[in-house]
């Protein structure tokens, strides 16, 4: 569903992505994993057309990042970082600008509306202007205008960032319940996460790609399954205690 | 005609101009101003003039745009992108010129509606004598040209950076610049630096002998060409500048 | 840090496509223009484009404007910018509609250069602006054979003139003649120039010499001037006539005027229906004078035994020594209001015209003639009738006058092809000479045949009155010899020289100026004027009283009780005083009503200039959001 291929992208003399590469099928949850700063974002910003890279492609659904980055966009939902909103909107309000947007038909509007609003525990706060809203029911917000077009492909850069463990925890069951239709990836530097959620996951440091593979096959380079201690030797390269690459 | 992206954008900005109080205090202070300076004691105060037009009401218009446009301008992009949320706009499917249309367009109807504000002045004069609506109707025109100008400059600046206070400072600096182009003191210095092709050239440039010019009843194909350009060449500026900023 | 310089560079190149782009815009879409404003400002009249399209050699327009001075002087010259960016807008106008004939240079005259020393030797004005700028805003005519016409200087406060002056000026350039004005009246406006000297001998021997009207002394200035005797038949070898006050005119005399006309010439005729300057008529004579069946063949009509009025134009003067001065309703003091939308050139801009019991003109349409009024009364004026007794009695018929609800005519200009009001000609005794000594002259009658009707166009213009180009109302003594005392001379200045000019020059219209005054406020302040005149009046009125009393009581005194007499008068004079206290604090307070009317006025649009949408705005905003917010909660 998502080929990415070669990508690099240089901010000046900044290599946030160096030559990555990976493709991820519909039913795959892809955990993006590194530390602040590796190129996470950078590559997920890339993905949705918002950045363009200095190098390499990206195919979503078939259609190019260069050629076509309309049909890109409409083939993804897609929750920034941080979960910027119009904040003097209110749910529905927002929610109806993003069907706008998206030209979602007129008849299934409500229908929508009405489906994300169930499905991110929503319904008490849709007339509520989001500014007034707490960061947790904003992420939920975000998550929902992500998936009003109901798309093939979810990209989330940290969704559970700063929420307390039962959000979080609502977050994970929805992108468990989300994950059997449609391709996703997440990022995230919370390795639980990664083993709670993902099918799959890819390190990236300094831009490159360092591993790419399941979240068991991870905690395996652990003698004591310790995936921070994996983590710490792949993004490092020092010698950990225990774990063998 | 227009695409549904622009059209849902026109509608959320303008929306936005109602629902937040920027909107109000923009439209207050504009039309407070312009009936103070327009009534302002003195000289060329309206009353004291005792004639029938609008001259001492569009004369401060200029005046009053060079701060007041940069101001609603300096938050279109640069709040989006201080927020972060271009990065939810523009992943939305939807072009960056079309985005940058949309809210070019929804400012300027907001500018508009402000000037519709102002209406109780025309009735002021048709009350007091005969205006001459011509004159009248050209002077708006020309003032609602004049705002496309300066927000066209704005939306430039606003999407160069992300410091609203920044960009406010530079379009009011360049919208100043445009202005005085034809003035006398600058005109002055120039022809004593430049040769005088120059100097004319430069004259051309000036925002406020096109808007006088429209101002005292006669249009001609240059004066909308030069607002023509500058409106579609700044905008088209801000669409090159925030692709271009998707690559970097 | 590329990225900096990157950015740098896009704002480079699209600022400097952008001034390309403009410049290329600017060069070419000068040309067309749309003009909005109702006085056409921008546009040039059609006797203006035609004179230009009649123009078959080159002329070349050299227009000197100090820019550079104006812009270092005061804010004062600067205002002369708009002036001058309007004159040269208008000229580029005459440009583009002159079929390649005109040029226009546009000259920019900087201190002790040779453009300065040409300008002032076409002769423009120069005025010194400062210790070394001088400012020059003239334009300068030259035609191909070498003749030079200017305007000195173009005054802004001739703006609604300036097209005439320049069409004016191109006209004469390729027409530099001076004109021949022919003069025919029953007054005696027209006498021989008597040189100072034999003036000042008749002066010796007691003799009044017979002097001309000043305003033909004016017109000595500018034309040839012929008289012609009330007796001519046949009017020949001049322009333009000139006919004031056609009184018992024979039917030779008529008959020339009208085969004048029906040959092209234009006239420019003053009736009036009562001239106070007619001494003659005291000795029962009527002093009217008409030229009603002439005029009815060109479409006008004197309304016979009506005037014109209008108390809003009315003068304000003294009809007899020792009264005080009040509005005279006889007396038309004509502003710009007289001329307000008529757009004429003969008379817009003259703002300070005074008519002395002007008649009534009236236009019937006629086939082929177009007519249009030149001065009018405001549109309160109306016509009134009033009886050789009341003529005498002005204030009898302020009280008399009732308002009208359109303009009164006074003066009016009319363009056509006319029929001749004598359709058999006219037969006349000829006296033939003697053949031989022995036989005596004989006379015997003959018809002189007329023209039947014009080939050509040709202008009349009437004005209905006589008296207001008169030394008495057009002129005034001063230490420093005659002055022109108000616009009265102008108005027949404009009129001979647009008659005596093309007929293109005549259809010239004027920018006339709208009246944009605050017709409101005008109207209030004319009302309270109009109270305190008459408080005024009542306050002298009381106070002539007491002195009457007074005088009485004096007079009385001489025989009776003086003690008694003098405590009366002291009575009387403290109640003169309280009287006069209390109407004088009646006057205050009128004139401080008619004044506090006009400020409240002022700060109440102040206030809904200012604060009434904003506070709609607000309330607007609140309820909007209270609305917003409930339905979403009810959502």
């Amino acid at each position: 569903m998502i080929e990415v291929s070669n990508l690099s992208k240089n901010f000046g003399n900044i290599k946030a992505v160096d030559d990555v590469s990976f493709n991820v099928n519909i039913g795959e949850v892809l955990g993006f994993l590194g530390p602040n700063g590796a190129g996470k974002s950078t590559t997920m910003k890339i993905i949705t057309c918002f950045l363009k890279p200095s190098d390499g492609d990206v195919k979503v659904a078939g259609h190019s990042i260069h050629e076509d980055p309309i049909s890109v966009k409409r083939k993804i939902g897609y929750m920034p970082e941080n979960a910027p909103l119009y904040e003097d909107m209110t749910v529905v309000e927002f929610l109806q600008f993003v069907c706008e947007m998206r030209n979602i038909d007129l008849e299934r509007r409500p229908s929508s509306i009405d489906g994300v609003i169930t499905k991110c525990h929503l319904e008490n706060v849709k007339n509520q202007s989001i500014e007034t809203l707490s960061k947790g029911f904003k992420r939920r917000v975000s998550m929902a205008q992500a998936l009003i077009h109901d798309p093939e492909v979810l990209i989330l850069d940290e969704p559970t960032d700063g929420l307390d463990p039962n959000q979080k925890h609502d977050v994970r069951a929805l992108i468990k319940e989300l994950s059997n239709s449609k391709c996703i990836i997440l990022s995230t530097h919370i390795l639980e996460e990664v083993e709670a959620v993902c099918t799959r996951a890819i390190i990236i440091s300094s831009g490159k790609k360092l591993f790419d593979g399941t979240p068991s096959e991870l905690s395996e380079k652990s003698a004591d399954r310790k995936v921070d201690d994996v983590f710490r030797a792949i993004t490092t390269s020092l010698d950990v205690e225990g774990v063998t690459l | 005609m227009m695409h549904h992206t622009t059209k849902a954008i026109i509608k959320r900005e303008l929306k936005s101009y109602f629902t937040t109080p920027l909107g109000y205090v923009f439209t207050v202070i504009f039309l407070f101003a312009i009936g103070y300076v327009t009534f302002e004691p003195g000289r060329g105060s309206f009353f004291v003039m005792r004639q029938a037009d609008l001259s001492s009401f569009f004369r401060y218009i200029p005046w009053l745009f060079i701060f007041l446009i940069p101001s609603t301008a300096m938050r279109l992009w640069a709040e989006e992108r201080k927020s972060g949320t271009i990065e939810f706009l523009l992943t939305l499917p939807v072009t960056v010129p079309q985005a940058v249309l949309g809210k070019f367009i929804a400012a300027w109807i907001f500018i508009a509606l402000a000037l519709l504000g102002t209406m109780p002045i025309v009735f002021t004069v048709a009350y007091l004598g005969k205006p001459d609506y011509g004159v009248i109707f050209l002077g708006y025109f020309a003032s609602l040209l004049l705002a496309g100008s300066f927000l066209a400059v704005g939306t430039f600046f606003s999407a160069i950076t992300k410091n609203q206070v920044v960009s406010f400072i530079l379009s009011v600096v360049f919208c100043y610049i445009f202005l005085m182009a034809g003035s006398p003191p600058i005109l002055e210095t120039l022809s004593t630096l430049f040769p005088k092709y120059m100097v004319s050239l430069f004259e051309e440039l000036s925002i406020l002998n096109h808007f006088e010019s429209m101002g005292r009843g006669v249009v001609r194909l240059s004066d909308l060409w030069f607002f023509g350009a500058m409106i579609v060449g700044w905008v088209y500026a801000s669409m090159s500048l925030l692709d271009y900023k998707k690559a970097n | 840090m590329k990225g900096k310089k990157e950015e740098l560079l896009i704002i480079v190149l699209s600022a400097l496509s952008m001034v390309f782009l403009i410049h290329i815009g600017s060069t070419i879409g000068k040309k067309f223009q749309l003009d909005f404003t109702q006085e056409n400002l921008y546009t040039l009249s059609d006797g203006s484009v035609s004179i230009l399209k009649k123009l078959n050699a080159p002329i070349k327009l050299k227009f000197f404007y100090s820019k550079t001075a104006a812009n270092k002087g005061s804010e004062g010259i600067r205002g002369f910018n708009n002036y001058a960016q309007y004159v040269e807008k208008l000229l580029k106008q005459y440009v583009a509609n002159s079929g390649g004939n005109l040029t226009l240079e546009i000259i920019d005259p900087r201190p002790d250069t040779e453009n300065e020393e040409n300008a002032v030797a076409y002769g423009l004005k120069k005025f010194y602006i400062t210790q070394t700028e001088s400012y020059i805003f003239g334009l300068v005519a030259i035609s191909e054979t070498g003749t030079e016409k200017t305007i000195e200087f173009f005054d802004p406060n001739k703006q609604e003139t300036v097209e005439y002056d320049i069409t004016k000026m191109i006209y004469t350039v390729t027409d530099p003649k001076k004109k021949t004005i022919g003069i025919l009246s029953s007054l005696p406006i027209i006498k021989e120039e008597t040189s100072p000297y034999m003036a000042q001998m008749m002066r010796m021997q007691g003799k009044k010499p017979e002097e001309s009207w000043i305003f033909i002394k004016f017109l000595r200035e500018f034309y040839n001037l012929k008289e012609i005797k009330p007796d001519t038949a046949e009017i020949k070898s001049i322009d333009t006539l000139l006919v004031v006050h056609p009184k018992n005119f024979s039917e030779k005399t008529r008959f020339a005027i009208d085969q004048f006309v029906i040959g092209g010439g234009n006239l420019l005729l003053l009736v009036d229906p009562s001239a106070t300057v007619d001494r003659i008529a005291r000795q029962g004579d009527s002093n009217s004078s008409n030229l009603k069946k002439l005029m009815s063949m060109w479409g006008l009509e004197l309304v016979e035994g009506q005037f014109a009025g209008d108390k809003y134009l009315s003068g304000i003067g003294a009809t007899r020594p020792g009264v005080p001065p009040s509005r005279l309703l006889p007396l038309v003091t004509c502003d710009q209001r007289c001329t307000d939308g008529l757009g004429d050139s003969i008379s817009s801009g003259l703002k300070q015209l005074t008519l002395i019991y002007p008649g009534v003109l009236k236009f019937i349409p006629l086939a082929g003639v177009k007519g249009s009024p030149v001065l009018t009364t405001t549109d309160k004026g109306n016509a009134y009738s009033a009886g050789p007794r009341e003529l005498m009695n002005p204030a009898g018929l302020w009280n008399k006058f009732s308002e009208g609800s359109s303009k009164v005519p006074m003066g009016y200009k009319v363009i056509g092809k006319y029929k001749t009001a004598f359709p058999g000609g006219i037969s006349v005794e000829e006296v033939v000479a003697a053949k031989s000594d022995k036989e005596k002259p004989t006379k015997h009658r003959k018809i002189l045949p007329a023209t039947a009707e014009s080939l050509v166009e040709s202008a009349v213009v009437v004005i209905a009155d006589v008296d207001f180009i008169h030394d008495q109302f057009a002129f005034k003594k001063t230490m420093f010899g005659v002055q022109i005392a108000n616009n009265n001379s102008n108005l027949v200045l404009n009129a001979l020289e647009a008659l005596s000019g093309s007929k293109d020059l005549i259809a010239v219209r004027s920018k006339g100026k709208f009246n944009r005054n605050f017709t409101v406020i005008d109207k209030i302040e004319f009302e309270s004027e109009q109270k305190t005149s008459s408080k005024t009046g009542e306050i002298n009125g009381s106070i002539r009283k007491f002195q009457n009393e007074i005088n009485q009581l004096g007079r009385m005194a001489k025989g009776g009780n003086i003690a008694l007499i003098q405590s009366e008068s002291v009575r009387k004079k403290r109640e003169l005083t309280k009287k006069v206290a209390s109407l004088k604090r009646e006057l205050r307070s009128v004139k401080r009503d008619g004044r506090e009317k006009v400020e409240n006025i002022g700060k109440r649009l102040q206030y809904i200039n200012t604060l009434l949408v904003p506070v709609m705005v607000l309330l607007f905003g609140f309820f909007y959001n209270k609305r917003r917010k409930k339905l979403t909660a009810a959502h």
